[in-house]
């Protein structure tokens, strides 16, 4: 068989293909790999070096397929054919130059590790495999895409994760037939349980240590190469108010912390709603010296509450989405050009009332609170369908959508698991770490939700209540 | 697909049929603060018996918003008609703006008006949705009307005023009654017993509320000075802050006033039937702070426990008149003797239960009083 002509031919018209012949000791060998994916200087110090070295073995794995060297080649590993017999070899190649590991730009956190997931899934599986020096963690690889063939690994712990989820998964992952695979995006709009839902049905993070956690609780984590960010499944609703930090810091912190964040998350929904239905229905629910104040301030508003409250909010999304785009330098000038310009002059030209200011600045300020950013976006975009409610049915119109989404949350359903548990079905030992973040040796059996094989998380037999 | 978009149809179809019929924004609406119903003498052939005032406020000029001299923050509209719900569409010939009446603070009834009976009157505003129970009622000794018509000195809004005045009043002083909300009042009347309701009287720039108005049923039969309202509360429990003087023998030019400051007060009501008459038997029990003693008093036990005697005696003999003077003169139970009656003595009450305020006149009562004096505070 002639490789070099064959994997030659495959390549043709890829100006960064090369098969260089080289000469050592006698014996004459071709090397075939991608330019663009090894470093000449490796191959010069190592691959060569190696060759002189041994002329009569070939130091490398044996390779029997045309489809396998062209496999090896793409991943950046260079084929290496002896001439006078025509074996072929491959040989890992070295990666180029690729990010290193930084501190996470996305998830801060001030307690904890702080280094974050790169492009590379080979970095990003030895980030998790560092932490977690032991067999049962199991990293199953497979190429997803039709044409991308993407990395995409399935990490779980195996002994913890149930069984059943994990086949879900699987099976799920598996019929994934896309053309292109290039984000954990794609993956998650593929394997999700219901798309028509706003609310996210896997959670994404950056950060090795949550995707540790998660594992560590019987979640599934799944990676894709070329992404940063890796998918944990399943996920509840409980988890968009979770962070890493409330296990690292007290628990009264983690709690006081947490319960900051639902109230941030109930306001960021409802308060322009709120605003619109007490103000254009039932101005006897405010107390009256503030009703006559908010009456006055809008004496000279020539819109319906409605009107003014969607015209704000829209305009803080805008400032929201612009501030994303932009340059980090030009962030401010957005923040100065939002908050003063628009809200005070605004204000001043006598378009919205100032406490349609307050309430769309206390708005933007607690929708930034829930730490998963996709949960956030949900309840923040929800919020306008609320406000065409309660601008059309004043308090009720507002209930309404309250029970509407309430009913979708219970009936959404994330890998089997339900979305709203344990709150509904109830599972009073969540509860633990739903609302309130309880004592860590409180916190003894992993989430009963997901069914983990090994319940237990901690023996606190030699431990003393005093020491 | 076709079941999804009839789903849908049908959820976003009630949206438009509803077509925000209530909607109407908060600056539009004209807040109404206090409201004075008094009696209307129609002339002849005109069928007006109530002359309705309501206090309406201007948000705007409350605010100082806008400096025009000609728009006041309030604005007293009176009007006219056989009945309130007439009156309050009249207004609205009157006035640009819908009057709302979810903050009506208080309901002030003329002294005439209130000597007709005010349960008609009050009848819309128990009825209606936008009023709350919680208004407060109370009874001008004039006309209600004048009574909006007062310009305070620190408040903008004398229907604000008046209102605030019930509160603070409450919690310094036992002068007023403790019962001046419409919903306590409906109850008090469908239950068939008597109210006291609070007392004011009219000045160009303040208004005093002490006093009580006796209501028998729902109408006005007489007033109760400020100090029969304190045994009132005394002999009810409800005293639960203010002053008390305990009179002592005055030496010459000196008053020799001792004041205790009533802090809580309970009072027990025991029924019995002897020979067919009600006999009841009020425990009153209360409790206090030295406020007043002058300084050469060094207080000890001995003179403590005198002075709460004295007290006790004071306070038992200002209850008596005062019951006395409601068998005597009004033959109204204002006290709620009536209730105890229905609670404990169920076979009488049953057959008394029509003409309970002319058997009131003969019921036998004794009262017993108990003041324990607890904090004399810093004395050198």
């Amino acid at each position: 068989m002639d490789w070099v002509s064959e994997v030659t031919s495959r390549f043709s018209d890829s100006s960064d293909f090369q098969n260089s012949m080289v000469h050592i000791a006698g014996e004459s060998f071709t090397l075939c790999f991608l330019d663009s994916l090894v470093d000449s200087h490796y191959i010069q110090d190592h691959i060569l070096e190696k060759l002189r070295q041994n002329c009569v073995e070939v130091p490398f794995s044996p390779i029997s397929t045309v489809d396998e060297a062209v496999s090896e080649i793409l991943n950046g590993n260079l084929l290496i054919v002896r001439d006078c017999d025509q074996e072929a070899y491959f040989a890992i190649g070295s990666g180029l130059e690729e990010r290193s590991i930084q501190e996470s730009e996305n998830e801060s956190a001030l307690r904890g590790p702080r280094d974050s997931f790169v492009e590379s899934l080979r970095t990003n599986v030895s980030l998790i495999r560092r932490r977690y020096p032991d067999p049962e963690l199991k990293v199953t690889i497979q190429e997803l895409g039709r044409r991308t063939n993407t990395k995409v690994a399935m990490l779980y712990v195996d002994g913890i994760v149930n069984p059943n989820i994990l086949d879900e998964v699987r099976t799920r992952l598996s019929t994934v037939d896309l053309d292109k695979v290039l984000d954990s995006g794609t993956i998650e709009q593929w394997i999700e349980d219901s798309w028509y839902s706003p609310f996210p049905q896997a959670q994404y993070t950056e950060r090795p240590s949550n995707v540790l956690f998660a594992m560590l609780e019987g979640r599934i984590a799944i990676m894709v190469d070329g992404n940063s960010s890796v998918l944990i499944v399943p996920v509840t609703f409980s988890m968009l108010f979770q962070s890493p930090d409330d296990y690292y810091e007290r628990w009264m912190i983690g709690t006081a912390i947490r319960i900051i964040r639902v109230a941030g998350a109930a306001i960021a929904l409802t308060l322009p709603s709120l605003y619109i239905a007490l103000i254009s229905y039932h101005p006897g629910m405010i107390p009256t010296q503030l009703a006559l104040s908010i009456s006055a301030g809008r004496s000279e508003v020539p819109f319906p509450a409605f009107l003014e409250a969607l015209f704000m909010e829209a305009t803080l999304e805008m400032l929201r989405e612009a501030g994303l785009r932009l340059p980090k330098v030009m962030g401010q000038t957005i923040g100065i050009v939002g908050g003063l310009v628009i809200g005070q002059s605004a204000v001043e030209a006598g378009i919205v009332s100032p406490v349609l200011v307050i309430v769309v600045a206390i708005t933007a300020i607690s929708s930034f609170l829930v730490p998963a950013y996709n949960g956030a976006i949900a309840l923040r975009l929800l919020r306008f369908p609320l406000m065409i409610l309660s601008g059309s049915l004043g308090m009720f119109g507002l209930l309404l959508g309250l029970m509407a989404i309430l009913a979708h949350l219970v009936s959404l359903k994330s890998f089997g698991i339900n979305y709203f548990a344990p709150i509904t079905p109830y599972r009073f030992s969540d509860w633990k770490d739903l609302l309130v973040r309880a004592p860590l040796i409180y916190m003894k059996n992993r989430p009963e939700i997901l069914h983990p094989l090994d319940q237990k998380r901690m023996n606190t037999q030699k431990r003393k209540k005093g020491w | 697909m076709k079941r999804r978009a009839l789903l849908l149809l049908s959820a976003v179809l009630p949206l438009l049929l509803s077509g925000c019929w209530d909607r109407v924004e908060i600056q539009e609406r004209l807040f109404v603060m206090a409201i004075a119903i008094d009696k209307n003498l129609p002339e002849k052939g005109k069928r007006s018996y109530y002359e309705y005032s309501a206090q309406f406020t201007e948000a705007r000029a409350l605010s100082s918003r806008i400096s025009s001299t000609n728009i006041s923050p309030i604005w007293n509209a009176t009007s006219t008609g056989p009945s309130i719900f007439e009156c309050i569409r009249l207004m609205a010939t009157r006035v640009a703006r819908q009057p709302y009446y979810e903050h009506l603070q208080i309901i002030i009834i003329g002294e005439e008006m209130a000597k007709d009976g005010i349960s008609h009157a009050l009848d819309l505003f128990f009825r209606d949705h936008e009023s709350r129970r919680n208004i407060k009622l109370v009874i001008a000794k004039g006309m209600g009307k004048s009574a909006l018509a007062v310009k305070p000195r620190l408040m903008p809004v004398s229907g604000q005023y008046i209102s605030k005045l019930t509160e603070e009043g409450e919690s310094k002083t036992a002068r007023l009654p403790n019962t001046v909300s419409i919903g306590q009042f409906s109850t008090n009347f469908h239950s068939g017993s008597n109210s006291v309701l609070p007392r004011i009287t009219i000045e160009p720039h303040e208004v005093k509320m002490a006093g009580g108005a006796i209501m028998k049923g729902d109408k006005l039969i007489g007033w109760l000075s400020d100090q029969e309202v304190k045994s009132l509360r005394w002999i009810n429990g409800t005293f639960s802050a203010g002053d008390e003087v305990i009179l002592q023998n005055p030496e010459g030019g000196i008053p020799g006033f001792t004041t205790m400051e009533v802090k809580a007060v309970r009072s027990q009501i025991h029924t019995e039937i002897r020979n067919g008459k009600p006999v009841f038997t009020v425990r009153i029990r209360g409790e206090g702070n030295l406020a007043e003693d002058g300084l050469k008093n060094n207080p000890t036990i001995e003179k403590l426990r005198k002075k709460e005697i004295q007290m006790n005696k004071i306070v038992q003999r200002k209850a008596e008149s005062l019951i006395q003077r409601m068998q005597k003169t009004y033959q109204t139970d204002i006290f709620g003797f009536g209730e105890e009656l229905r609670r404990h003595q169920y076979a009488y009450w049953k057959t008394h239960e029509k003409n309970w305020d002319q058997n009131f006149k003969d019921a036998e009562v004794h009262v017993s009083v108990e003041v324990f004096i607890r904090r004399i505070g810093q004395f050198k």
